[in-house]
């Protein structure tokens, strides 16, 4: 899990941003927070969560505590909704991605905002938002077959899925 | 199930926490854990150097596929050793260069690398330079090229820095025109949408704006901009851009500028940081 999200965030780190797109980064983090939710129990999701978290705020000049704050929250929902959707369905991945992705942008702003630590227009916000929604609706699908398969590859996915069951 | 319990308390006290950390020791955290990771995004941006080497070598091959075809292994060899030295032979002209102009500069500074470009959360623009505290860097502290200026540091840890790039929206300097001598505030223009398609799109930067230019000076195109030294952060006559564009503020008491920066920030790979 380490391994998955420290790559994760050096590879959204590297990656730009898109202009058009208002500067919105491929949520690589937050993807493999929503793939730990949606094929893991609550524990592990919550774990990735805080991780993912807070490597984004380490990294970035958010207030520590933000990012931990908003993907414990996401993989909290995501997991609370897993039993009333197909987990293994693109159509999820690709609808789930999306809204949260965009959601946490939307927070993101609010949050920032809120500290005067960001100065952005409406206009931008929207764009972002918009631009969120998009990002995470075509990558999150991708980063979920790559986790997977790297799951397979190490064997993950046996071992803890043996342990679900152990109280 | 009781494992569990406590483990999602755990969790959920150590976000609070977090989120009710004093500055200085939330700080405290933030720099021992990019100290630690300082290591891992070197690794990535070398390896993304030399993706764009290659990406960029693939896209002018200067020789037909006909041709390539035709290529011996021991020719290819051949070739990638030459284009590695020739690589190694621009760095070194570029430092050597570099060094001139810091042996040359009245002010002292301290030449850095880019070991990652780029933010993760995409709020801001900003670079992560290999020097930080245990080298004399300091928050605040203006970061330039031979061309220009870049930014100025932020989030120093002992190891690694930060560096709020001028075209961040958050960014603001006092400037001043070369040539009249009239003052104003340079502000980031940051990312420009129109121009948002190339591969480096971050850096696609709008125009930096300048504010509060008194409407009685004569502001001209292609007037240069450089820093006044009266914000404390900068040094007075680095050099900032030249103006694209003039107008009158809507409120009409004062005049507006485009500048156009005039460091090229998509091939940022080394830079100043100017100690106090």
């Amino acid at each position: 899990m380490m391994f998955m999200l420290i790559a994760g965030a050096m590879i959204q780190t590297v990656i730009p941003a898109c202009g058009w797109l208002g500067g919105v980064k491929i949520p690589v983090l937050l993807s493999v927070v929503l793939y730990y939710a949606l094929t893991r129990n609550f524990v592990v999701t919550l774990a990735a969560a805080f991780f993912a978290g807070f490597l984004h705020d380490v990294l970035s000049l958010m207030p520590l505590g933000h990012s931990v704050f908003c993907f414990c929250a996401a993989g909290w929902l995501a997991g609370y909704f897993k039993n009333l959707v197909l987990t293994d369905s693109l159509f999820t991945t690709i609808i789930f991605g999306g809204i949260a992705n965009s959601v946490i942008t939307l927070v993101f702003c609010m949050m920032l905002l809120q500290d005067g630590a960001i100065f952005c227009s409406w206009g931008r916000i929207a764009l972002k938002t918009a631009g969120s929604l998009l990002l995470g609706m075509i990558f999150t699908p991708v980063i979920f077959s790559l986790a997977g398969r790297l799951d397979k590859l190490v064997g993950n996915v046996e071992m803890e899925h043996s342990l679900d069951g152990v109280e | 199930m009781t494992e569990k319990k406590y483990f999602i308390v755990i969790i959920l006290l150590a976000v609070l926490i977090l989120l009710n950390l004093p500055s200085g020791a939330e700080w405290r955290v933030k720099a021992f854990s990019r100290d630690n990771l300082a290591p891992f995004q070197r690794m990535t941006s070398s390896i993304s150097v030399k993706w764009n080497n290659f990406v960029s070598f693939l896209k002018n091959p200067g020789r037909s596929a006909a041709d390539k075809r035709n290529l011996t292994e021991e020719v290819g060899i051949l070739r990638e050793r030459v284009r590695s030295l020739e690589l190694a032979e621009k760095e070194n002209k570029e430092l050597r260069k570099q060094l001139g102009f810091m042996n040359t500069a009245k002010r002292r500074m301290v030449l850095c690398e880019v070991i990652a470009r780029d933010e993760i959360s995409g709020w801001w623009e900003m670079v992560t330079l290999n020097k930080g505290m245990d080298d004399g860097v300091e928050n605040g502290m203006a970061v330039i090229t031979i061309d220009g200026v870049v930014g100025k540091t932020i989030q120093v840890s002992k190891r690694t820095c930060d560096v709020l790039l001028i075209t961040d929206p958050n960014f603001k300097a006092a400037c001043k025109f070369s040539r009249s001598g009239a003052f104003g505030v340079v502000k980031g223009g940051g990312v420009s949408v129109k121009n948002g398609a190339a591969m480096e799109l971050l850096y696609s930067s709008a125009p930096f704006k300048m504010d509060y230019i008194s409407k009685e000076d004569d502001v001209w195109i292609h007037d240069e901009v450089v820093t006044s030294g009266l914000g404390g952060v900068f040094p007075e006559g680095l050099l900032v851009g030249y103006v694209s564009k003039v107008d009158m503020d809507i409120s009409g008491l004062y005049q507006r500028a485009e500048v156009v920066s005039v460091v090229d920030l998509r091939k940022l790979r080394y830079v100043f940081v100017v100690l106090r």
